[in-house]
């Protein structure tokens, strides 16, 4: 497959500013199950304060890349850099502290805890006490639980939806958990926010919301969105990379990707009207 | 403020009960070690998800080394040598969890079965330590000369509720901390809690530790109150016992620990004195108070899934309802 003109420029692009606290840069990345080619010599970037999109159609290496850069796959070849420093390696439990933060397709809310709790569970902090404090109810214990509850309420405040914070997740509209698994993402203050699909199953009002909620996240962090939904990259992505088969087939602004033909070939037509019912079979349960 | 209440509810029993009856004081012991084992399996199986068949070889554990330290130092202070069996099986469960931390669903059910099953044998092979089929003694405890007027079974119910309070004190703490969070969380969604930074298998491994210490205390007060550590006392059925209280409980609640508890205690020796009073065929009699036991716990578990404390709970929110319109939605949310 040919790798586009625009895609080309865009892959050797490094400038100095991509290189700021929580970007994001995988060179030469590769993985293969077996013999099927899941990633292919991929290289792309997320540049510091950027939401940059990553679009293709299914089974084109988009969750296998949000894969290996948290840790659950390794590669066969090829580097990852996170604000400049290789974490090639890096376990899947350490992303939080490193300050990133990735959502699930099929959100992953732990059903027995409120919405409340998974929000406190996000919220964890490097300067935490241990297992005897706890086990012994000290009030350093106590205190600790209090800044967690705070900072998770706070950040329900902000998405607007603190009236749900002692109920269960699985009760509540699928828009309201989405809402609740980005709270738990985005509690920990992370400067490198994945995303992956946040926009299926929402309704074209949601859709709106999310894209102002992440217009508004711009300043504070970088966000790697993976999205079927072109009407939210469009609106909100600064620059897009396009996944066929594993492989980089587009980069650059959205607008001149959507023009490009090695992407209209791999891709349109086939996505571009996925409906909330498919959202739907994407939660579980 | 719920240490408290255990510990007034405690004195209110034990002083209940002096007015002694020796069968009901032995009874209230038994329940002392069910309801510390049944809580540590509560935490592990009912908040971590991971389920053990092999608890009761635990307890065997924390019996062996009661009655081992007990073998060397007669004299022993009881709180010492309970802490000696709570460690030694603490440091038994480390490698027990590192390896059920490594096995899901069926596979660790078959783990844990195969160390119930096995652990037994291990005394009898090793008979000069363990004292083989026939099991070591273990000296009962007696009250001091200042309070020698109190029999010997009540006071060890008195020191037996000493740990129980304990214990139940350092669970609830504990599960309503992040550990108790990161217990569930892992139960629900393995690939979601180590992205939120939570380290899976080393918190499998320390819940795992949490509820063999349990397993290892309990173990040693039925030792104390059997006065024995022997093959015999820990089998399978032990084990499923364990589970089976903490099912019917309320699994995952430390009340329904003791539901439990009470529950296994109580209900065959109710059936028993029951059946002792109708006259069946001995074959018949023999058999039906295991019958009507089982059938107890099925029609428990029909009437109430979520266990005693499930029901208890809902119990309570439709009281609340019907005083607070609006109540009742909650109480659907579980």
């Amino acid at each position: 497959m040919d790798v586009s003109a625009i895609g080309a420029a865009a892959g050797s692009r490094t400038g100095p500013g991509a290189l700021g606290p929580g970007s994001l840069e995988v060179r030469s990345l590769s993985v293969r199950f077996g013999g099927l080619v899941a990633l292919d010599d991929v290289s792309l970037e997320v540049p510091a304060g950027e939401i940059v999109g990553i679009i293709g159609p299914n089974g084109a290496g988009k969750t296998s890349l949000f894969n290996v850069v948290s840790g659950f796959l390794r590669p066969q070849a090829g580097e990852i850099l996170y604000g400049g420093r290789r974490i090639n390696g890096v376990r899947p439990h350490e992303l939080n502290s490193l300050g990133i933060a990735r959502t699930l397709q099929g959100l992953g809310l732990w059903r027995g805890l409120t919405v409340l709790e998974n929000v406190m569970v996000g919220a964890r902090r490097a300067k935490r006490p241990g297992f005897a404090s706890a086990l012994l109810g000290f009030s350093r214990s106590d205190r600790y639980e209090a800044v967690l509850t705070g900072l998770a309420r706070d950040q329900l405040r902000l998405l607007g939806i603190e009236r749900f914070a002692d109920r269960y997740p699985g009760v509540l509209p699928y828009g309201v958990q989405k809402w609740v698994s980005l709270a738990r993402a985005l509690v920990s203050r992370p400067a490198l926010l994945l995303l992956d699909e946040p926009a299926s199953g929402l309704t074209a009002t949601e859709i709106k919301e999310l894209a102002d909620l992440l217009r508004s996240l711009r300043a504070q962090m970088s966000i790697a969105l993976v999205e079927h939904r072109l009407d939210l990259i469009m609106n909100v992505c600064e620059r897009v990379h396009v996944l066929d088969f594993g492989r980089v087939i587009a980069s650059g602004p959205p607008e001149r990707v959507q023009k490009d033909k090695a992407v209209t070939d791999a891709y349109l037509g086939e996505e571009l009207t996925p409906t909330v019912v498919e959202g739907e079979a994407d939660a579980r349960g | 403020m719920l240490g408290v209440g255990f510990l007034l509810v405690a004195a209110l029993v034990v002083w209940a009960i002096d007015p002694f009856d020796p069968f009901l004081v032995y009874q209230l012991s038994s329940v002392c070690y069910f309801a510390i084992g049944a809580a540590g399996l509560t935490v592990l199986t009912g908040l971590n998800g991971q389920l053990s068949l092999g608890h009761g070889a635990l307890m065997g554990i924390g019996a062996y080394t009661t009655a081992v330290v007990l073998k060397a130092h007669t004299d022993l202070n009881p709180a010492l040598v309970m802490g000696t069996a709570t460690l030694v099986t603490a440091v038994a469960s480390i490698i027990v969890g590192a390896a059920a931390a490594r096995l899901r669903g069926p596979y660790l059910a078959g783990a844990t079965l195969g160390l119930a099953v096995g652990l037994p044998g291990v005394a009898v092979r090793f008979s000069n330590i363990f004292g083989g089929d026939a099991g070591t003694s273990i000296p009962a405890l007696v009250p001091p000369d200042a309070l020698s007027s109190i029999a010997p079974e009540v006071w060890l119910t008195w020191i037996g509720l000493i740990p129980t309070v304990i214990t139940f004190v350092l669970l609830a703490n504990l599960v309503r901390t992040r550990y108790g969070r990161d217990f569930r969380a892992i139960r629900e969604d393995e690939v979601a809690s180590a992205l939120n930074g939570i380290r899976v298998a080393r918190t499998q491994v320390l819940a795992f530790v949490l509820s063999g210490a349990c397993a290892g205390l309990a173990g040693s007060l039925l030792g104390y109150t059997s006065n024995l550590a022997a093959p015999g006392s820990f089998p399978l059925t032990l084990s499923l016992l364990l589970l089976a209280a903490v099912v019917i409980g309320g699994l995952g609640t430390l009340p329904g620990a003791v539901w439990g508890a009470l529950v296994v205690v109580f209900v065959p020796s109710w059936i028993s004195s029951l059946n002792d009073t109708v006259h069946l065929p001995s074959a018949v009699r023999d058999q039906l108070p295991l019958a009507l036991f089982g059938a107890v716990f099925v029609v428990a578990m029909l009437a109430f899934p979520h266990g005693i404390q499930g029901g208890v709970v809902r119990l309570w929110q439709f009281r609340a309802s019907r005083r607070r319109p609006g109540a009742q939605e909650q109480a659907a949310d579980l």
